[in-house]
């Protein structure tokens, strides 16, 4: 971030929230992520069949369906960790994605939060958070790194965006499952992500937790895009924003949560469990 | 008066030497005995050709010792004899019945000149009376023998002999024994022909007469032919050179497989590394050694006593090892690597202090020496075929306690999923106690193994532990197709590369080599799923 | 002072260089005194405790990777004893005619093998500083390779440290060959001089244990100062979970590769001060029990802690040297026993006693 646009934001509380500026990407048509006709089998099962999804820059989207539908494996797909067998994936209009290496997607803005939270448990919060930084990761640059004061504020404002800033010198060992998942989506904040994957992050949180996430995860739309998986209804309710139902492998239903829920097909989805 | 005492007396000085004369119980052996002891040569030779024909049972030895100069005779009882030297003294043994008569001074033992004459006619009329020996092995041996030295008189010999022989092993050499007097026949056909005949046979001495032909023949086309028939018997001897190298090979690769397959089961399945492996195996070979010393004269049925013995030592000793130290020290790879190692170095200077810090003999059972000549250049030792077969047999046994039997099952559920496995009932702490046991008494019984080929000593261990962690983690861990694959694989590289690198040099490439394959497919050749040592 | 910033928060390296300094002051003087006072050091005891210390820097060199990177390599004495080949090399050279056979530039055993000129790798170890740049790039070499094809294939865990096994058992082998030129099976030994000073003088040998000392303290703080930084930070997450570290966006492999380098280039550096104190070097110091003995003493001492591995190293083989004085027959039984004790009681040596009694208090 230059300091002209540094300048530029002073209003802003939460500098570190504008995302930075990547080269390549062209947001111009609106479309953040473009997934059109992905398929992937594996051993002959086929874990995605024939999937188009697409998500609008800075918008707010919970992908929701029985398990086995594939969330995982298209989350997969999307950060590289897997390669489809057919389909496209891009990243704006003119990124694509199954070109690029795991470490090259994470780099151009693409972040994911996994189901399990998986800190550095023997580091405390605060390191974890520095190790998160963006930003040049060479082995000479990393020896010789020292923290700037723009960037050890960097970490405070994302300390008290995730609620953890009385924590920052605890061991992420030591924290609860919720703390970790705050934590993890901070280590995410740090990287400046421009679209955010999020794999259930209301798993083993209690209401107060569950509430506070929900605050969290919609003041990050708009600036990003944020894609959020979950089983827990309520949750997903009270995000208030499109669902994407997957089944199978594919699009089953897309809509407002009123609207999926109401849908015959995915009733008889899930009932039919 | 006088006069007749000093006749008697001369009488009695001459007598010995003119009647000297031997008893040997068989009238026809002592008139032939009589002959050969008159000093005119040509009643030498009668008396030779009349021990050759006795028809005597001991002829051959008889006639050989007076070739080679043992046979002597004692005058005093005037009975045959060989002369033997026992500590610092000279005994005379009865050459009939091998009666020992005790000690005698040198001269005493009186001797059967012979002159070079003799000794041809001896040599071939020895030749001959083993050519007509009722055991074929025996007549093969002695044309083999005579291949060595051609001789165109031999080929009347063979030719006569060719005419009663039955045995097909043994026509063949005779006839190559033709064929090779043949090549130093005068007129260059008969030489053409001569080489044709033997062509590719394997016997040294054929191949020595074709590289003269090769080099000195006047005869242009003679030469050419020999040089032919040469390349064509050096392709088979190479050809037999590689089916050499495999037999070693799989020999080699078969004790790695031995020594590794305990490890692969004691790693595969429970992800322990077992530094003290090594250790297990020499205590098998150990317990080969105790259990000859308590039965020094049964040799044979030591080894197959020490069998069961290796097993119930080494596993008991694993298992007291799995139950100490390496049951509390689970899902901790590393530690158990250590705490293993430390137990190794126990182990080694347990027996050092208990037993000797030397090497201490095994002997071998007397089926396990001899070889299997095959053709003139390849014989394959019998211990190797033995230890290639027995890794087969319990290669097999294992494969079948892991596949068939109750044990077997529970504990490839254990190693698949523990916790689904005790969820089911599975007593998982004890089957891996049993487990580590088993993959130990394995150990132990490769030491069996190995104390019937190599030195046994406190180090034993040692040399084998680094080559079994390669088998295993080239052939796949827990996999016991890869570790009899990988092992064997390794084998038989390693004896293919030592020829032109040398032993210790073809020992680093294989390790380099594995180092380098662990890059490309670092999970081994046959890589398993479910539980594995990931540290 | 730079020093004291890299040394913050660590009281145990605090602690250690204080009494690293003082017994680099305190030795020498109580060697100067005469041989019939009771505090006179021998010059056999100070040639004793420089071993100990180039022994304490390989420890340290082995926490590093271990308790900090997560690689438990069985094979570090193979750096340590090619840096102590490199110094021995040179050694050699410097020999020229006063070796047994007084043949000017070839060394003894050369002569004995018939050879009649010095083998190509043996150019330029008469020069000091050739030497000392071998000491550090033989080692640094090998693991660099070494490393950038384990590492490049992700071979982790128990499979990683059985090849590091496998590399110093081929390397053990190869050096044992008399064809080799390095000695063979004797190694290489009735060494002189080193940079004109005698080997058996009392002040040679004082001047090489202070020697050992600097050394020893300078390589503690370079390594604190790498765990202390960022890099060592991402060190150990590596350590924790590699794939979350790689997530992010390190590359793990470059940095195991350059902390697993440096940790070699110690380990030579340690074994190149070594070999000039105890007269000899041979290839029985490849052998697979010397490096996994080097991590025993990291893990008695206390891993993670690098002064914890000092204190292995140096306890450990006081212990030994002890030992086998006494009790020669027990040795490998005790030592078998220490690895047993430690892996099962004193899973964070006993720097980790310590701290746990603090914790408790």
């Amino acid at each position: 971030m230059s300091a002209v646009q540094e300048m530029f934001r002073r209003d802003r509380v939460f500098d570190f929230m504008v995302p930075k500026v990547v080269e390549g990407l062209d947001l111009s048509h609106g479309t953040v992520l473009y997934m059109e006709d992905v398929s992937v089998a594996f051993d002959g099962f086929k874990a995605i069949n024939d999937l188009n999804f697409y998500v609008n820059a800075g918008e707010l989207r919970c992908l929701i369906g029985p398990n086995g539908a594939g969330k995982t494996t298209m989350m997969d797909i999307i950060t590289g960790k897997t390669r489809p067998d057919k389909g496209t994936c891009w990243f704006g209009s003119r990124m694509n994605l199954l070109q690029m290496s795991e470490p090259e997607i994470s780099q151009v803005g693409i972040g994911r939060k996994f189901q399990k939270p998986t800190v550095f448990e023997h580091h405390s919060v605060f390191e974890n958070l520095e190790l998160s930084m963006a930003g040049p990761k060479g082995v000479w640059r990393t020896l010789r790194a020292r923290l700037s004061a723009t960037e050890h504020e960097r970490i405070d404002e994302v300390l008290e965006l995730i609620g953890l800033q009385d924590e920052s010198t605890r061991l992420a060992g030591a924290l609860s499952h919720g703390q970790k998942q705050w934590l993890e989506i901070g280590m995410l904040l740090m990287q400046n992500p421009l679209l955010l994957l999020v794999d259930e992050p209301a798993a083993g949180m209690t209401h107060q937790e569950m509430d506070r996430t929900v605050e969290l995860l919609t003041s990050l739309a708009g600036e990003h895009s944020v894609v959020v998986v979950e089983h827990d209804m309520d949750f997903v309710r009270a995000l208030n924003s499109r669902v994407t139902v997957l089944h199978q492998g594919s699009v089953l239903a897309e809509g407002s949560m009123d609207q999926v829920q109401s849908d015959p097909k995915v009733v008889e989805v899930y009932l039919g469990q | 008066m006088l006069r007749a005492i000093v006749t008697a007396l001369l009488l009695c000085l001459v007598s010995p030497l003119m009647a000297a004369s031997i008893e040997t119980g068989d009238p026809v052996l002592d008139a032939a005995f009589g002959q050969l002891l008159d000093r005119d040569f040509k009643t030498k030779a009668e008396g030779v050709a009349a021990l050759a024909r006795s028809g005597n049972p001991k002829a051959i030895e008889l006639l050989r010792g007076l070739l080679e100069g043992e046979l002597r005779y004692l005058k005093k009882n005037k009975r045959l004899v060989w002369m033997r030297k026992q500590d610092d003294a000279i005994i005379a043994i009865d050459a009939l019945n091998s009666q020992d008569y005790g000690k005698f001074s040198k001269r005493k033992f009186k001797k059967l000149p012979i002159n070079n004459q003799m000794r041809g006619q001896i040599g071939s009329l020895l030749a001959e009376m083993e050519l007509t020996n009722p055991d074929p092995a025996v007549r093969l041996a002695s044309v083999t023998a005579m291949l060595e030295h051609t001789d165109p008189t031999q080929a009347e010999l063979f030719t006569r002999m060719l005419r009663t022989e039955q045995d097909s092993a043994v026509r063949e050499a005779m006839l190559a024994a033709v064929a090779l007097a043949q090549l130093s026949d005068p007129d260059p056909a008969r030489r053409r022909q001569a080489i044709a005949d033997v062509s590719g046979s394997l016997e040294p001495g054929v191949r020595n007469g074709l590289i003269r032909l090769a080099d000195s023949d006047p005869d242009e086309a003679v030469r050419k032919e020999a040089a032919k028939a040469l390349e064509k018997i050096e392709a088979r001897v190479e050809f037999f050179g590689h089916v050499e190298t495999f037999f070693f090979g799989l020999s080699l690769g078969s004790v790695l497989v031995l020594a590794a397959i305990g490890l692969a089961i004691t790693f595969g399945v429970m992800g322990v590394i077992n530094m003290a492996h090594g250790e297990l195996i020499m205590l098998g070979a150990y317990t080969t050694y105790l259990i000859q010393q308590l039965m020094p004269d049964m040799i044979g049925l030591s080894i197959f006593l020490a069998l069961p013995a290796a097993f119930l030592v080494s596993g008991a000793v694993g298992i007291a090892i799995e139950r100490g130290v390496i049951r509390f020290l689970y899902g901790r790879p590393l530690e158990t690597l250590l705490a293993t190692f430390g137990i190794s170095l126990m182990l080694q200077q347990l027996v050092r202090t208990v037993i000797s810090p030397q090497n201490v003999p095994v002997s071998n059972p007397d089926f396990l020496s001899g070889f299997w000549q095959i053709n003139g250049v390849l014989s394959l030792t019998y211990n190797r075929l033995y230890i290639f077969v027995f890794c087969l047999l319990v290669f097999a046994g294992l494969f079948f306690v892991l596949k068939r039997t109750r044990l077997g099952l529970q504990v490839r559920a254990v190693s698949q999923n523990r916790a689904m496995a005790r969820a089911m009932g599975v007593r998982s702490s004890r089957v891996d106690a049993l487990t580590f046991g088993l993959g130990s008494g394995i150990a132990g019984v490769a030491g069996v193994a190995l104390s019937q080929l190599t030195n046994v000593g406190p180090n034993l261990g040692q040399a084998y532990i680094v080559d079994s962690f390669m088998v295993v983690v080239f052939g796949g861990v827990g996999n016991l197709w890869g570790t009899l694959i990988g092992g064997l694989g390794l084998g038989i590289a390693n004896k293919v590369m030592e020829p032109w690198a040398g032993a210790v040099l073809a020992k680093i490439l294989v390790l380099v080599f594995i180092i380098l394959f662990i890059q490309k497919r670092p999970r081994g050749l046959f890589p398993q799923k479910g539980r594995a040592a990931e540290g | 002072m730079f020093m004291t910033r890299i040394l913050e928060g660590d009281r145990g390296g605090q602690v250690f260089l204080v009494i690293l300094l003082a017994v680099m002051i305190a030795v020498p003087i109580l060697n100067g005194l005469p041989v019939d006072n009771p505090l006179h050091v021998s010059t056999y005891t100070v040639t004793l405790l420089g071993k100990y210390l180039t022994y304490a820097l390989l420890a340290v060199a082995v926490d590093l990777v271990w308790g900090y990177l997560g690689i438990l390599s069985l094979g570090h004495a193979a750096f340590f004893a090619l840096g102590g080949y490199a110094m021995g090399m040179h050694l050699m050279r410097q020999i020229g005619e006063r070796g047994v056979y007084g043949h000017p530039e070839l060394p003894d055993f050369m002569v004995f093998l018939n050879w009649q000129e010095l083998p190509w790798f043996w150019n330029g170890f008469d020069q000091f500083w050739f030497a000392i740049l071998m000491v550090m790039v033989a080692p640094g070499l090998l693991a660099f390779v070494f490393g950038w094809l384990a590492f490049r294939s992700r071979v982790t865990g128990v499979y990683l440290s059985i090849i590091t096994q496998a590399l110093t058992y081929a390397l053990m082998l190869a050096f044992f060959r008399n064809e080799m030129g390095f000695g063979g099976n004797n190694g290489l030994t009735d060494f002189k001089d080193i940079l004109g000073f005698s080997l058996q003088a009392d002040g040679t040998r004082i001047g090489l244990f202070i020697a050992s000392g600097v050394a020893l303290a300078i390589g503690y703080l370079a390594c604190r100062a790498l765990v202390k930084s960022r890099l060592g930070r991402v060190a150990v997450a590596i350590r924790d979970t590699e794939d979350r570290t790689r997530f992010i966006g390190y590359k793990v492999e470059h940095v195991k590769l350059a902390i697993f380098t440096f940790s070699a280039v110690l380990a030579g550096i340690a074994g190149a001060l070594y070999v000039p104190q105890v007269g000899i070097i041979n290839p029985g110091e490849f052998a697979p029990l010397n490096s996994i003995e080097v991590v025993i003493w990291v893990a008695m001492g206390g891993r993670a802690t690098l002064y914890g591995a000092v204190l292995g190293g140096i306890g450990v083989n006081y212990a030994k040297t002890w030992f086998t004085a006494a009790f020669p027959e027990i040795w490998l039984f005790a030592l078998g026993g220490l690895f047993v004790l430690v892996t099962l009681l004193l899973p964070r040596g006993i720097v980790g006693l310590w701290r746990r009694k603090r914790a408790e208090s």
